[in-house]
């Protein structure tokens, strides 16, 4: 079994559960995306985080408009959809029972460090 | 001392250091072959180069003078390499699975979805990389690939060097391509692009390609206008006509537009000429000798240590895992040659459906039969071929055929196929019912001795130059066709009279309409002293259409009466396809006529009989030692009423102890035949 393979798809499945709650607090530019989540110790590459938020647009889970700035060409700022936010609901009800359920799971394994493995399986 | 150069990036004006140029270059090439085939692809490079524009604006603002390798790495590192997103990549979820089930899923692959593309391997190659690249693609070894291409020789060159200028270098996804891609171009469109984008990728004007797509056209022009000035070359009509549109249409589905600026710019690129060309094989060669050389040292070395310690186990295991790849590469090419057999059939059907338009109106009625067949012919038969032709490809460029392209496909194919079939039974259905017009010809019976049978002129020869032929169609001037469905049969009279009758058959939709159509065939006899002079065939307009038409003539000849009937007057129902040497005929009339042409026959009371000797065809010589002379006795022959035709087969059996053989036999006098062993 391969570790780093593994972890990875750990990752992978929270990730965009991650993103949307960013955009969803407010209108957000794609940096700061991922300086939020370098703020939470998550990181995440810009050249992976393009195509997702390429694919959540697609998805018409998000929508974005051209903000004019100081300096040089307008920039893509992305918000949320209703339909948006209802998948976000819905990964939110998820994650939760996922979150409780592995909590329970590995609690009940590991007597001596209850407290902690919740927070390592949310990074 | 390194060289700045200024670059207008995503609408900035970024000075950057011409290595750290080249460098992003390449970056942004990664990427572009990473997310090739990515939904939004465009958008994605887009997003990221407005960003790194950016992070560039951010160093420069920040005062360095120019974007250095230093700053253009940094940036790299931050937004992340391609090989880096497959293990960071989240949400392509499907991705990841397709993936994991094509791991557990150990035998050959066949996914035609696949995301890889072709490259000419730059690090494995022994020429050009063609064979290490195929094998690259198909996750073998490469040594099978090239035994596969040694050991089928003459076409497998002329493939490896269509592979070796079509397929990239492997080299250019590193060193940042500049190579040129084919694009449509939109700033020069009049329909799609494709012309202007063919010249640009050339380096031609732009005329020439819309002149050799306008051919059709112009070719039509020359025809509808009839200028008798000078003829449309035949051949630029023939190889052009039914391609140049269906290319279009291809090229149009396949071929991308030139959006970006990068694009535009890939699109002009360095010029691929028989120069660049030239250059690339040359270096290729140079590096091919070198690799020889090496090869030969290296085999040597090989086996001089596999000949100290060669152990069995290991080497099997190899055979083993490499057999169950030879097995896969042997299924792709058969797979593949189906494929290409099947395109190639479908487009000589359509090809053979519409060299039969011009029968068309001749057959079928307009309004909706004629909706019918344009949608049959363009459905039925072009769209299979349009479509094969497409995936084929949309498969060599690397891109998946999405679903909804196939499913429009087959969509109008369907359409097509349910036209095809109501045209079909709308057409047996007006060929339901038959008719039948007796009409009596006044014959005088004069002093003469013998009537001859004669058509007003020679028969027409059809068309030589069409490559695909359908008599009675062959001969049509598009608003008339001539059928020579005619056929002369000779009775007995009952009196001393010569008498005769004609008799029109045609079908029709209904009975009434069967008559009609029959009475419509315009069908003349002419008496004059000894000659009956029969019309050469009967035309057919196209609002007469055909409905297998045809005549008989009955020739009534009293007892003592003689008959002569001339070879092109009696045809039968004939018909023949002839496409290019080939052709197919049938005649319904061979078998039941008791006369031939041009004898003289004498009406007696047992029936006709032919006076004059045949003269042995020179074709049917046999050899001497096959033939025989026989005396037969007459009576054996009685139930025959003549002997006119010149050859037939008889068993003859001999005494007991010898073998019974068949003969083909001769009638030369009266009470000899001439045999000969068949």
């Amino acid at each position: 079994m391969d570790l780093q393979n593994t972890q990875s798809q750990m990752r992978k499945g929270v990730l965009e559960f991650c993103i949307l709650s960013i955009i969803r607090q407010g209108e957000v530019y794609p940096s700061d995306i991922v300086e939020k989540m370098k703020g939470a110790n998550l990181n995440i590459l810009e050249g992976t985080l393009y195509p997702l938020l390429t694919r959540l647009k697609n998805a018409e889970l998000l929508t974005y408009r051209w903000v004019e700035s100081s300096s040089g060409p307008p920039r893509k700022y992305f918000s949320m959809t209703e339909k948006g936010l209802t998948f976000y609901s819905h990964l939110e009800e998820t994650w939760k029972e996922l979150a409780d359920a592995v909590h329970a799971l590995t609690q009940n394994q590991n007597h001596n460090n209850d407290t902690s493995t919740f927070q390592n399986a949310q990074l | 001392m390194k060289k700045v150069i200024n670059i207008n990036f995503q609408g900035r004006i970024i000075p950057i250091e011409e290595t750290a140029y080249a460098t992003i270059q390449q970056y942004v090439e990664s990427l572009r072959i990473h997310f090739a085939n990515e939904e939004g692809k465009e958008e994605i490079i887009s997003d990221i180069e407005d960003r790194i524009a950016e992070l560039f604006a951010e160093t420069l603002k920040k005062g360095a003078p120019c974007i250095s390798d230093t700053d253009v790495s940094a940036i790299i590192l931050s937004m992340g390499r391609p090989e880096d997103f497959d293990a960071d990549d989240s949400g392509f979820a499907d991705k990841a699975q397709t993936s994991a089930t094509a791991d557990a899923y150990s035998g050959p692959n066949f996914q035609f979805g696949n995301q890889r593309k072709l490259y000419r391997s730059e690090n494995d190659k022994i020429i050009a990389g063609v064979c290490s690249g195929i094998a690259n693609y198909f996750n073998i070894e490469p040594w099978l690939i090239r035994i596969l291409f040694i050991i089928l020789p003459g076409m497998s060159v002329i493939v490896y060097f269509a592979l070796w200028i079509a397929v990239p270098s492997s080299a250019s996804q590193v060193i940042g391509s500049t190579r040129k891609r084919l694009f449509r171009n939109p700033d020069g469109k009049i329909i799609a692009g494709v012309c202007s984008g063919i010249s640009q990728y050339f380096g031609i004007s732009v005329w020439i390609p819309r002149l050799i797509f306008l051919i059709p056209f112009i070719s039509f022009v020359f025809k509808w206008s009839h200028v008798g000035w000078f003829s449309f070359p035949h051949f630029l009509s023939l190889s052009f006509s039914p391609g140049a549109t269906i290319i279009y249409i291809i090229l149009w589905i396949v071929l991308p537009e030139a959006r970006s600026a990068s694009e535009k710019l890939e699109m002009k690129g360095e010029k691929v000429d028989l120069n660049s060309i030239k250059n690339t094989v040359s270096e290729d060669l140079k590096g091919f000798q070198e690799r020889l050389q090496k090869m030969g040292r290296e085999a040597s070395e090989y086996a001089k240590s596999k000949s100290q310690d060669f152990t069995t186990t290991s080497s099997f295991q190899g055979a083993d895992s490499s057999l169950n790849r030879v097995v896969k590469v042997i299924v792709y090419i058969i797979l593949i040659t189906v494929y290409l057999a099947v395109t190639a059939a479908a487009f000589g059907i359509a090809v053979a459906a519409t060299g039969l338009l011009p029968v068309k109106d001749f057959v079928i009625t307009d309004g909706w039969q004629n909706i019918l067949a344009w949608t049959t012919l363009l459905l039925f038969f072009w769209v299979p071929v349009v479509a094969f032709l497409t995936a084929a490809t949309r498969r060599l460029a690397g891109k998946r055929t999405s679903s909804s392209v196939k499913i429009s496909f087959s969509g109008l194919w369907t359409l097509g196929l349910i036209s095809a079939i109501l045209l079909v039974a709308s057409i047996v259905k007006d060929f339901k019912h038959k008719g039948r017009i007796e009409e009596n010809v006044n014959i005088t019976t004069g002093a003469f001795s013998t009537l001859e049978i004669k058509s007003t002129s020679d028969y027409y020869s059809s068309d030589g130059s069409l490559w695909l032929k359908i008599e009675p169609f062959a001969n049509n001037s598009s608003d008339s066709i001539k059928l020579k469905n005619v056929r002369v049969r000779v009775f007995k009279s009952t009196d001393s009279l010569y008498h005769a009758k004609l008799l029109k058959f045609a079908k029709g939709a209904s009975r009434a309409q069967a008559m009609q159509n029959a009475g419509k065939i315009e069908f003349t006899v002419e008496q004059t002293d000894s000659t009956l002079k029969v019309s050469n065939g009967f035309g057919l307009s196209t609002n007469q259409k055909f409905r297998d038409q045809y005549v008989e003539l009955f020739i009534y000849v009293p007892v003592g009466k003689r008959i002569r009937i001339n070879e092109n007057v009696s045809h039968g129902r004939v018909g023949t396809i002839s496409l290019g040497n080939e052709s197919w005929r049938w005649n319904d009339m061979d078998d039941e006529l008791d006369y031939d042409f041009n004898r003289t026959y004498e009406m007696t009371i047992d029936g006709l009989k032919s006076l004059e000797a045949d003269e042995p065809n020179p074709s049917d010589k046999f050899e001497e030692d096959n033939e025989y002379e026989y005396r037969y006795d007459e009576s054996v022959f009685s139930n025959l009423k003549s002997f006119s035709k010149s050859r037939y087969r008889i068993n003859v059996r001999p005494s007991e102890g010898e073998v019974s053989r068949d003969y083909d036999f001769f009638h030369i006098t009266k009470s000899t035949f001439l045999l000969s062993k068949f």
